[in-house]
Formats: C-alpha cells, structure tokens, sequence
C-alpha cells in the first residue's frame, strides 16, 4: 500500500515499504517539461536538468558526485514533454544522506559558468548526433509534422540555435517559476515503516520553501490540427535500411479514449501475436522490427506504426498495411483479441513494478495524473472494465483521421 | 545484517534425460520468469555455416508440433507473459516472463519450442529475408556495428571473429536439413539447463517439467569448450578496424585479451572496469569527459565466456577530437598501471557492485537468467561466492591483473563519418 501526506510546504510525498532488500528508490517529479517552453526556449528544461548535478553553493560537481559513489548508488535528473523528473537508488542504509543531497539540488542549485559551457557543449553534440539513428530521423520528422510549433514538435534537447543562446539568467529564471514544492511530488519505495519514513521525509524535504509568488505554470501553445495530405514526406539518408513510420494525432493523456486506445494499439501491434508481426512480419516476412506506440502526452498524443525494412519492399509494406487497418476500421478488434490485450496489459502492469524504482515511478506517476495513492489496484480494475464497443469506437475514431508518412530512404 | 545469497533457496536436480533444472520460488510478486539455455552458439559453427545458432533462435518460433507461430504467441501473452530469445558465441537462452498463473503454460511452450520445433521451409522462406533485414538494422546502428567489428578486432579465432548473426552468404546459403541437422545435434537435454524464479509451487512445476521435457532427446553430456585459446598479454601492434557511416560522431573501442571464463582474474577485471568507470568521479569519465571534454561519453567493461575474453573501453567523440582522446587515454591508462588503485576508488567500485547485485535480485526474471546462466558453464559454486571475492580483493591484487592484461591492446576499433 502506497501512503501519502502533504508536507506544509505543499510537497506531495508517497511512501510505499518494500523490505525484503536493503535497497532505497525515490523518483521526484516536477510539473513542468518541454510543454512549459516558449519557442525562445526550446531546450532550456533539459539544460537545467543537464546542469542539476553541476553544483550547488555548498557542493561543486565532483563533491556532488562523491555522495552518490561513496556508497554505490545512482542518482539521475532528467526532463521530459510533460515533466521533469529526479530519481535515484540507493542502499537504504545510506538513503538519508540522499534526500539531504536531493533537497541541496533542488534549493541550491549554482549554476557555475564552467560547467555551463561543458553541458552546453555535451547537448548540442547530442543533438547533432540525433540523426546517427534512424528511428530518430523518421520520429524527429513525424513530430515534427504533427506537432509543428507545439513544444512535442522537437526533441527535448531544443535546438542549436536556442542551446546556444541560454544564459545563466535562464537557468535561474527556470528553476525560479518551476522549482516549487507546491508543484513538485516526491515517491520514496524503502524498508522502513510507515513512520519511519515520514519523519524522515518531513525532517529532510520541508527545509524546501514555498516560494511567495503564485506557481503558475506557462500555458502551451495550442496544437494546430494536422493538414490532410496524400503526399508522404521522403527522406534520403545514407542508411541500409528504409524506414516507414504512419501515424496521427490521439487524444490527450487524461482523456476517457486513453484505456481504449492502449488496449487497441496493443491489438494492433504489442506483441508477437499482434495483428502487425503477424501479418506484416511473420506472413509477408517484410520487416525485423516492426511496432506500433502511442505516446501519450498531456496536450494531445500520437499514434504511430514504423518498420524497418528493404527500400524495394516499400509499396509492398504500405499497401499491405493499408489492408490491415482499413480491416480494422471496417469490422474492429474481435472480442478475443480485446481479453487478450487485456491481460497482456495487466501482466506487464503487474511485471513492471518488481524493482523499488519503477515502484517509486509509479506512485509519483499517478499523483500527477491527479490519482489516488491505491490506484495502482483501480488501474488493474479499469482495464478489466473497458467495453468491446469502448476499444471499437477508438479504433475508428483514430483510423479515420488523416494519416501522416514519413519514409526514410536510402540516397 | 543482510546477508545475500544467491543460491539460498534454490532447488537443483536433473530430470531422468539428464536435463539440469534449477528452481528458485520467491513470491514477493505473482510473477514466474522461466528460461532455457541450450549450449549452442556461433562458436560451435563453421564458416560455410554461420548463423545457423542465430536461425534457430528465429525458426522455432515459427511453430512446433502442436501449436502455431501465431498460437505460441498467442498463449504466453493471453496469459499476460512477455517471451523472448537471444543467440551468443557460446548458448542461445529463450526465456518467458509471465504473471504466475501462466507458469505451468510458459514451461510448456519452452520445451515445445527447444525440443518440437517444427522447422518448416516454407518458413524459412519467409524467415530469411527477415534475418537479412536484420544484419543491416545492425550496419545502420553505429553502437551495435561498432560492438561487431570491435570483436574482430580482438579475437584471432575464426569462431569468435564471426559475427554471431552469420553473413548474408552463409545465412542465405542454409538449408532447411542443415537446421534440422543443427537442431537435433544441439537441442538435447544433456545440452540444456531450465531455471526457473518466481511466484510457484515447486511440487506442480517439477510436475510439468517431467511431462513436457521428459521426451526431450537426452544427447551427450554437456560440451566444454577448449580453454586454449589465445590469450595475448604481451606487446603487439593491435589491430585496427574502421568503418565509415553517415555518423556524426566516432563511436571507439579499445580492447585487450583477457582470460577463458573460469580463470581466477575474472572478479578482480570486473572490479578494475568498475573502478574505472563508475561514476562521474571514476578515472575514465573525470579525466576524459568531465575535465578535458574530450569525449560525449566513455565507460570500461569486461566480457568473459567460455573461451578468450576481452576488457574494453568505450568512447564517443567528436572526430577533431579522437587524436587527443587516444593520446590521453594511453596516458590515463599508463598512470593507472603505475601504481595500485586508491582504497577509495576500490571502495566506491565495490559498493557499486554490491549495489548492482542487489538490485539485480529484485526481479524474478534477473534470478533466473542469472542462475541459469552460471549454472550452464558449471559456475554455480564460483557464483555463489563471486561477490565476496570482489568485496574482498586488495589494491595488490587489483594491480597485478591490471597490469598482467592492460598494459598492450590487442584491437581497436570505430566508426567513423563518412
């Protein structure tokens, strides 16, 4: 069972005990990501995580990393589209120390020139290497398409010319409006009781100041609706491969379609026994990967099928695949396929909280969907309850908007 | 005080075809992860033959005596399970993961696969152009390309330069009868362990085990590979392997010989990678990213098997950058071989270990592949004392074997933009 309080300074923290290994996981999120982003910023939520560890007034990077490698542990910040998030591990012996260093990062960040020029330097390298990987280059182009000047329209690094542009009065501007307990949710998985960890947490985390000003969070820009085209956007690199990924706009996290939709998607392309590697690779043997995924974002998700394979079997995979979805928008999932997808869902929900870090991530994660701390059991229940006629209006909702194709050829 | 002990718990015994099962209940979580090594890799081919271990790895999948490719999939992920396989030089592992009311259905379509494999040509057909898709998706992921030719880098032995996957010419090349010939020669029992952790009951699942493996050819004991393999740790111009892709960075390994799996060294090699890489504060990241930013990233691992290993240095760069980084890396490691490593940079590595270790046993599928994996190459006692023997190597002993097998490379390798 997950326990949750709200410290004074607004801080949300949920506690789940795990004993049986002497090990600590805790994942704090913050409610802020790339979304938050203007386009003059593009990148700069990843440039303050990428900068976290640097220092602080009392520690600089190597001081800060000594904590975490004195006694085997891992301790990681990173910022994603619709949050950014801290997590770490630790044996729990030493967890303490960890949440002191945690609350020290997040209050007292310094942000030293030196070490500014090195992360800058570090992410522009990665986003220039983006397209060393040719899912990037397909993935980079179809967001970009789908999402246009929505900050999902770019990956989270930003781009060169904004990297290039931040200033320490960037960073600190950021960590100002976004660093604030009162948007912030801390899970902690560890052995200790219910007690235990709350005075710990509280002695520790409280030392984390509301700050005077209102925590409002900078409104994304809305997402301009996705222009029906027949034309595929090509892409001539120098790959192997081709690469094919179609998709479109799904509805936003939160929305009642979500359920529907991951049971579909799983439907249709989730597994081995999924209509897309049965199909597309086990019967035609067009593809080595072959998926489906539906990321699913606060302002409005995507759906999308990609497959690497030979340039010459390219009108060969887009008009088989054609075949396939126009079937499933004409007659849907059959009721088999839904109670399989069912307990796929549910076995790798179930699967996926076997380590105290995922076991934090969750608890963090739910909260800020605005669930309560038990819904890790409802989750279950609400997969179980969604409705074969639930599964079949998503499907054809999602299939009969327009389609965006990326092909990535070779030059 | 915890004490961890990985075989604590575990249940070991041969089935009447000599099979080696290992059985390790734990029902923290309602989840069975159950595996099947077979003693089968890319070693034990030819070249004319190359990546028929890899070709089986895909073909049992395409269906067995009663149940479709579509059926197999269809019973482990309706029982909510998740299955997978992979082919190295030396075994080819299928393991499923499942939610433990579809355990008794997992070992099932286990022993299907590894013992009734149908092996249809008509699949293999279809099949072929699927693993020939397959070696480009590796040429074009400069990570896994550099990972291929660094091994051809460092071994000299035909069987451990080949790439795992074969060549388009052998993979293409193959018959249906020479994976059937491969199949019945290495799918025996006396080839194969089973291990199995998570949420059962040890009584019906030893059950199962006899009635679905028990038919499983018994074949001969398990095979050891000769440990005779070359071993170089004296000075030689290493060899060097470039390959040009549309990259924008290098993507660099640097490799030494190390010793056949069983040898004494190998704890103290995994500590010494450790200690050089671990952590922002480690040797190889301080001095080479975080100081002199030289390189994006840079880490240290040793690889054993049953046969010559290797320790490696991993690097990615910009390529204005490459001649500095191998000026200071030979530098680095230099220094390093000079004296023997602080006691606080080997407590640091040591408590990483430990950590790992820790944190390996919490999943149900990380035990099982573990104990399965040692057991395979008859490491189960060497395993069960593996880590106190990192926790309890000295700075002395760490620097002898650093500098028994770090002080000449034996390959380079990288990849390189156009």
């Amino acid at each position: 069972m997950t326990e949750r309080w709200i410290l004074k300074n607004g801080l949300v923290v949920l506690y789940r005990r795990d004993a049986d290994m002497p090990l600590a996981a805790g994942t704090l999120l913050l409610r802020s990501g790339s979304r938050n982003e203007t386009l003059a910023e593009a990148g700069l939520c990843n440039y303050v995580f990428e900068m976290l560890l640097s220092g602080t007034r009392r520690k600089n990077a190597r001081q800060i990393a000594d904590v975490i490698e004195s006694m085997g542990g891992s301790f990681g910040a990173q910022a994603a589209e619709d949050y950014s998030e801290i997590d770490w591990l630790a044996p729990a012996v030493h967890a303490e120390r960890v949440l002191r260093l945690m609350a020290e990062i997040l209050t007292e960040p310094a942000w030293p020139a030196a070490e500014q020029t090195k992360q800058r330097r570090h992410i522009l390298l990665d986003l220039k290497t983006r397209s060393d990987v040719i899912f990037n280059v397909a993935y980079d182009a179809f967001r970009k398409h789908i999402y246009r000047s929505h900050p999902y329209g770019r990956p989270i690094d930003g781009t060169l010319e904004t990297v290039n542009a931040f200033t320490r009065q960037d960073l600190v501007r950021w960590h100002h409006k976004y660093f604030r307990p009162d948007q912030a949710i801390f899970a902690l998985a560890g052995p200790w009781t219910n007690a235990e960890a709350k005075k710990m947490m509280k002695k520790i985390m409280a030392s984390w100041k509301k700050p005077p000003h209102a925590g409002t969070l900078q409104a994304p820009s809305a997402i301009a609706p996705l222009v029906p085209t027949a034309l595929p956007v090509v892409i001539k690199a120098v790959f192997q491969q081709a690469y094919f990924m179609s998709g479109t706009f799904a509805p936003p996290m939160g929305a009642k379609e979500i359920l529907p939709l991951k049971l579909w998607n799983m439907i249709l392309g989730g597994g081995m026994s999924s209509r897309l590697f049965v199909k597309l690779r086990e019967e035609r043997g067009l593809a080595y990967e072959i998926s489906s995924f539906y990321p699913a974002r606060l302002d409005g998700s995507s759906w999308a099928v990609y497959m690497g394979l030979p340039a010459e079997r390219l009108p060969e995979a887009e008009y088989a695949l054609g075949l396939l979805l126009q079937d499933l928008a004409d007659k849907g999932p059959t009721a088999a396929e839904l109670k399989q997808a069912k307990q796929l869902l549910e076995g790798t929900y179930v699967m996926d909280h076997q380590t105290r870090r995922r076991q934090a991530w969750y608890a963090a994660w739910w909260e800020f969907l605005g669930r309560p701390p038990h819904y890790d059991r409802s989750y279950l229940e609400r997969i179980k309850a969604v409705t074969l006629k639930q599964v079949r209006d998503a499907s054809e909702h999602l299939l009969a908007q327009p389609r965006l194709t990326i092909k990535v050829v070779p030059r | 005080m915890f004490k961890f002990s990985p075989l604590l718990g575990v249940e070991r015994f041969y089935l009447s075809n000599g099979l080696e099962v290992l059985l390790k209940p734990d029902h923290r979580w309602p989840v069975v992860s159950a595996h099947v090594w077979i003693k089968v890799g890319s070693a034990d081919e030819t070249d004319a033959r190359a990546g028929l271990a890899h070709i089986l790895e895909h073909m049992v999948f395409k269906g067995t005596r009663r149940f479709s490719a579509e059926q197999i999939a269809r019973r482990v992920e309706s029982a909510g399970g998740h299955m997978n396989a992979e082919t190295s030089r030396e075994y080819t592992h299928y393991y499923i993961d499942t939610p433990a009311a579809g355990a008794l259905s997992a070992i099932d379509i286990l022993a299907e696969l590894t013992h009734r494999a149908v092996l249809d040509p008509r699949e293999w057909a279809r099949e072929c152009p699927v693993i020939l898709e397959e070696m480009k998706r590796r040429v074009d992921d400069a990570e896994v390309h550099l990972w291929d030719i660094f091994q051809q880098s460092v071994y000299v032995e035909p069987a451990f330069v080949r790439p795992v996957i074969g060549t388009a010419k052998s993979v293409k090349a193959a018959s249906v009868q020479d994976i059937v010939t491969f199949y019945r020669a290495h799918y025996t029992a006396g080839q194969s362990v089973v291990s199995i952790a998570g949420d059962f009951s040890p009584r019906d699942v030893r059950r199962q085990l006899e009635n679905v493996f028990g038919s499983m050819p018994a074949g001969g004991s398990r095979h050891t590979r000769p440990s005779q393999a070359k071993i170089f740790t004296g000075k030689k111009k290493p060899r060097v392997n470039v390959a040009k892709q549309p990259v924008k960075q290098m993507y660099t390994a640097l490799g030494f010989s190390t010793p056949h799996g069983d040898h004494p060294d190998q704890e103290a090699l995994d500590l010494i990678a450790e200690i050089l890489s671990y952590g922002r504060n480690s040797r190889l990241v301080r001095t080479l990213r975080e100081d002199k930013q030289l390189v994006s990233s840079v880490s240290a691992m040793h690889y054993s098997q049953e046969g010559p290993g290797f320790f490696g240095i991993f690097a990615e760069c910009e390529p204005a950058k490459y001649k500095s980084y191998t000026r200071e890396l030979a530098a680095l490691l230099k220094e390093f071989l000079r004296r023997p490593p602080l006691e606080k940079e080997i407590d640091r590595a040591k408590n990483a270990i430990q950590t790992s270790w820790w944190q390996g046993w919490e999943t149900m599928h990380n035990q099982a592949a573990t104990l399965g994996h040692h057991a395979l190459d008859g490491q189960l006692q060497r395993f069960e004392q593996a880590l106190p023997k990192v926790l309890a190597l000295s700075a002395q002993e760490l620097h002898r074997v650093a500098v028994l097998y770090l002080s000449h490379p034996v390959g380079w390798a990288r990849v390189e933009p156009l």
